[in-house]
């Protein structure tokens, strides 16, 4: 079953298009991965999910609803959460109380302080910092502070996920360890779509790709298939390469 | 709230409750103008430190509840304390109304767009002469009794004022409500995508403050039974009331009513030692504030206070 559809999808800046006629989706349990050079329009597509950048053309679809016209706080109350490029933790807050404003707010939206704090001690233990809960999110390691996105996204009960470049900046264990975390959260049934740079990861947890080039979508298909194509190829690494695959 | 700190708290208000009879006439009305800026702050606290909106020019909220206070006991014969509930209702009706276009904007410009509000609001009331005196002004009832009786009469109601500055802001840190303001103060975007109503919650937030601020603009209009556009939307009140903020740590509950006390009783000591340096003082202290402990007084000297702090602050603070 589709959960979230986009259809000839556009943005423009004035003059400038970002993003033109871009057609996926993302079905139930599934984890989509967007690549693409830098100035794919990732972020912008995700921005357009999530409701923060306004829509030039096309349509979204979630759940069998168009969400065009949806604010953010709407859309994140029908089910959909995300985390950020630049982590964007709540200073002044512990790292609890970070992740009680998910559980205030989303779509889980308790109305007790004890309900949240429940909620939110759920999420950091998925993630693996229920022991950091009193501590100030700015102190924490990047790689902490990406869980602490996470966590916070978890914490509104989603059920549609998305995670704009988690992994960006994190060594090879603590790679391995968050790329294990987004493959339990496909296991509760979470729908998944990661934007990500470091291929290896995307590799390993995607079950289909879209990569995206210069706004436009290029390819979409499995991790396997997606190494091979020559357009993603001349995308990535330019013409010579691709005419030698 | 820690054990410890109930009981500070407790009798710092017993203390104050017991002063004016233990002080002169001058040292009631010097503390019950401290509670009126505290009051001022801690409300103000509420857009500002918390929510992280400069509201520059929210002490429009404390003309118009000046005025309200003004107009209701000189043309409807309205006893003092039964104009205070719409004081405040004045202050949340204004800002809902104003919120809804002025909130769209961010930093500088909402900063601006407050103080011009509160420059056209003062206009507005000195061009409606039939209600409001304009230039002339509104002269209140005075109140009748010993001026001891009075002096204290004003020195409570102050007090309560604040009392209920605090408590208002108190309530807002510890509940669900404080949670989103803090997260739109940080970063609104994500505030927003964590499903907060931005819009809604930030006039929320300014109606409350507006509230505080208007009781308050109510109880100096009856204070001083006499008030007038330029003494009661004044500029300088809206520079005092943001270095009672910085000084004693924006975004706290404590922190104004700290920055309100420091300030005002400072001021009180130069004003009546070297009037003629007062304003330079006050300047000083902005820039003192800037340089040595921008986050206040509260949060700097939370395990105690130190030179060293101080100095650290402003090496990190240098260009």
């Amino acid at each position: 079953m589709i959960m979230l559809e986009t259809k000839n999808v556009a943005k423009n800046y004035g003059g400038l298009k970002v993003l033109s006629d871009v057609n996926f989706n993302v079905t139930n349990g599934e984890i989509l991965g967007i690549i693409g050079p830098n100035g794919a329009g990732k972020t912008t597509l995700m921005n357009m999910i999530s409701r923060l950048t306004p829509i030039t053309g096309g349509v979204i679809v979630y759940k069998g609803e168009t969400i065009n016209d949806k604010k953010p706080y709407e859309v994140s109350k029908m089910g959909i959460s995300r985390t950020f490029q630049v982590v964007k933790p709540f200073g002044g807050l512990s790292v609890l109380e970070n992740v009680m404003v998910g559980a205030f707010y989303g779509k889980r939206s308790v109305k007790t302080k004890r309900e949240a704090r429940l909620a939110a001690e759920e999420a950091l233990g998925i993630v693996g910092l229920e022991t950091m809960s009193n501590k100030d999110p700015r102190t924490l390691p990047l790689a902490q502070r990406k869980k602490l996105e996470v966590a916070r996204a978890l914490a509104m009960d989603p059920d549609l996920l998305l995670l704009d470049e988690v992994m960006a900046g994190l060594d090879a264990r603590e790679l391995c360890d968050m790329m294990s975390e987004i493959l339990k959260l496909k296991e509760k049934g979470i729908t998944i779509i990661v934007i990500e740079h470091v291929m290896k990861a995307i590799m390993g947890i995607s079950d289909r790709i879209v990569v995206l080039h210069l706004g436009r979508k290029i390819f979409e298909g499995r991790p396997d298939e997606v190494v091979k194509d020559p357009a993603v190829i001349e995308a990535y690494l330019g013409t010579k390469y691709a005419a030698k695959g | 709230m820690k054990k410890k700190n109930v009981i500070s708290f407790a009798l710092f208000i017993i203390t104050l409750a017991v002063l004016p009879h233990l002080v002169s006439g001058y040292w009631q009305r010097v503390l019950t103008q401290t509670f009126l800026f505290a009051s001022i702050a801690v409300g103000s606290n509420i857009i500002i430190g918390y929510t992280g909106y400069p509201a520059f020019g929210n002490i429009a909220f404390f003309g118009v509840g000046a005025y309200v206070t003004g107009v209701l006991t000189t043309k409807y014969n309205m006893a003092f304390v039964a104009t205070l509930p719409f004081c405040a209702l004045s202050g949340i009706v204004l800002a809902i109304l104003l919120g809804i276009p002025i909130l769209r904007l961010k930093g500088h410009y909402f900063a601006i767009a407050t103080v011009g509000v509160m420059e056209t609001i003062k206009e507005l009331i000195d061009n409606m002469t039939e209600l409001t005196g304009g230039g002339l002004g509104l002269t209140l009832p005075i109140m009748q009794g010993e001026p001891e009786h009075i002096y204290r009469f004003f020195y409570y109601a102050m007090l309560l004022c604040m009392l209920f500055a605090l408590l208002l802001s108190y309530v807002i840190s510890k509940v669900k409500l404080g949670y989103a303001l803090r997260a739109i103060r940080v970063d609104e975007d994500a505030a927003s995508v964590m499903g907060i109503n931005t819009p809604l919650y930030k006039t929320f937030a300014w109606a409350l403050s507006a509230s505080a601020v208007g009781i308050a603009g109510g109880i100096y209009a009856y204070w001083l039974s006499y008030i007038d556009p330029h003494t009661v939307f004044v500029g300088t009140y809206s520079v005092k009331m943001f270095a009672m903020i910085l000084l004693g740590g924006a975004g706290t509950v404590m922190g104004p009513l700290l920055g309100a006390f420091t300030l005002e009783l400072i001021s009180e000591l130069i004003w009546s030692k070297f009037i003629a340096i007062h304003g330079m003082v006050l300047g000083l202290l902005i820039i003192f504030i800037i340089l040595f402990i921008p986050k206040g007084m509260f949060e700097t000297f939370k395990g105690g206070f130190s030179f060293r702090k101080l100095l650290t602050n402003l090496r990190e603070n240098s260009l």
